[in-house]
């Protein structure tokens, strides 16, 4: 057995274009739960195949440095896609529930599309910055979720919507949210991977408004240093 | 699992009264590449000298059982041990270029004691051996130098090169690259991988990460006994044997 971090690499990235695809086709009213269904299995595929693969590749290759942290970001970034998957199907069952289409809900699945394929181009092109961006992105999509949750809150309680309807909206947001979420994961695990810094759970490392977007490349300039 | 190209049944070798190998019995796939790992004196390389006879060098040992080549026993009585070291080529700890001869003296050292004499022929076998080996490069323009003038790394290529050139189907490497350094060792590593291509290999090291990374199949020996024998990705990930789990963990042995 050869595996190379070349080979997890290509096979994380294959299962990220699938992911992708999914969340499209989930958000696509014409499209049926049973389709969504489908990529969703591949998925599930990737999922176990590519843990197996990492499984066997630290075992039996004792990977070091630059490797070593492939391995490990690829295992994570793994897990992030699989969530991001379950959540496309969450999508679509509740986007089958809502009777019209919302502008804010197109523009939030707009700025989580975009969030997820920022993410893994962050890791196709080794861009920190990238992943930043990614990063820093997600404070909009969160302000944009309490938006929608606020507004729809207040049209249910004036009886301006269905309950139903309201509901599943928040629900649809909540999910898009969430992808938002996993999606900063994975560029947390492409700036890991890059540089060997983990900025999870680091505010002032994550958010520090000083100049925005210097204030990652900043920290991960002295870690190098 | 592809054709069974050496096949060992029930493999006993003593010396004098001392049984170093006990009841071994192991299939080796064509183009594959098999390690033999275990403690010092557990008689992995005893068995792997059994493979082409080499043991029988060394006064008071004896071997018993089956060693089937494309199914021919080669411990048979009628059998040539020449002839077997024509298919089993052999490649030792410390590289052991002749000192007394060149580069190419070296490598086409086998030919030329089956009669090939003629000079382009033998040329054409050096730089073919010369590039499996992956030292074509580095020699090409100092054929005539010693092979004992190259590094520890490059004599050890050299080794293979010269054991790759009557062509065996079977090559034994007794933990060849044990005296390297750890490039040198990766360029090992890396040739027994291209090798692979062409030839079946069955090495034996001390160095677990290297049959980790390097074999398709591990076998694991204890005081004369195969505890364990399998694909490297069941025996480093999941092994079957408790005494397995512990030796490759650093907790025996």
């Amino acid at each position: 057995m050869n595996i190379t971090s070349s080979d997890l690499r290509e096979d994380i990235l294959k299962m990220a274009s699938i992911v992708e695809s999914n969340l499209e086709q989930a958000l696509r009213v014409e499209v049926e739960l049973k389709d969504v269904f489908v990529l969703e299995n591949e998925i599930n595929k990737f999922h176990t195949s590519i843990d197996d693969s990492v499984f066997k590749y630290i075992a039996l290759k004792t990977p070091a440095a630059t490797d070593l942290r492939i391995a490990l970001s690829v295992m994570k970034m793994n897990s992030e896609l699989e969530r991001i998957g379950d959540q496309a199907v969450n999508i679509k069952r509740n986007l089958k529930r809502i009777a019209k289409l919302h502008p804010s809900i197109d523009s939030l699945s707009e700025e989580v599309k975009m969030m997820l394929r920022n993410s893994i181009d962050a890791f196709v092109k080794h861009d920190s910055k990238l992943a930043t961006d990614v990063i820093h992105h997600d404070q909009e999509v969160n302000d944009l979720y309490r938006d929608i949750m606020k507004t729809f809150i207040g049209q249910i309680k004036a009886d301006f919507i269905d309950f139903d309807e309201g509901f599943s909206v928040i629900r649809l947001a909540k999910c898009l949210e969430r992808i938002g979420d996993l999606s900063t994961n994975i560029a947390e695990d492409v700036i890991f991977l890059e540089s060997g810094t983990d900025i999870r759970h680091n505010a002032h490392i994550k958010f520090g408004r000083r100049k925005e977007d210097q204030v990652v490349t900043d920290k991960l300039k002295d870690n190098h240093e | 699992m592809n054709n069974i190209v050496l096949s060992v049944k029930d493999l006993n070798v003593w010396y004098n009264d001392f049984q170093a190998v006990k009841g071994i019995s192991i299939d080796y796939p064509e183009k594959s590449i098999s390690a033999i790992i275990g403690p010092s004196g557990c008689g992995k390389s005893t068995f792997l000298r059994c493979l082409n006879r080499i043991h029988e060098e060394v006064p008071g040992a004896r071997a018993e059982g089956e060693i089937l080549l494309k199914g021919r026993n080669i411990l048979g009585s009628k059998i040539d041990p020449v002839q077997v070291r024509r298919s089993i080529g052999m490649v030792f700890q410390k590289p052991n270029p002749f000192p007394s001869m060149s580069i190419l003296e070296n490598v086409t050292l086998g030919v030329r004691l089956l009669g090939v004499r003629d000079k382009s022929k033998l040329m054409q076998v050096a730089e073919q051996c010369l590039r499996k080996a992956a030292l074509w490069d580095e020699v090409k323009d100092k054929l005539s130098q010693l092979g004992t003038s190259l590094s520890g790394g490059q004599q050890q290529r050299l080794c293979i090169a010269r054991a790759l050139a009557i062509d065996p189907p079977v090559l034994l490497m007794d933990e060849p690259t044990s005296a390297l350094d750890p490039i040198a060792s990766l360029k090992i590593e890396n040739l027994m991988s291209d090798l692979k291509k062409d030839y079946t290999v069955i090495v034996v090291t001390h160095n677990m990460q290297q049959a980790a990374r390097v074999a398709d199949y591990t076998s694991f020996f204890v005081l004369g006994e195969l505890i364990e024998h399998g694909a490297c990705s069941d025996i480093f990930t999941n092994p079957k044997e408790q005494k397995t789990e512990d030796y490759i963990t650093g907790k025996f042995g």
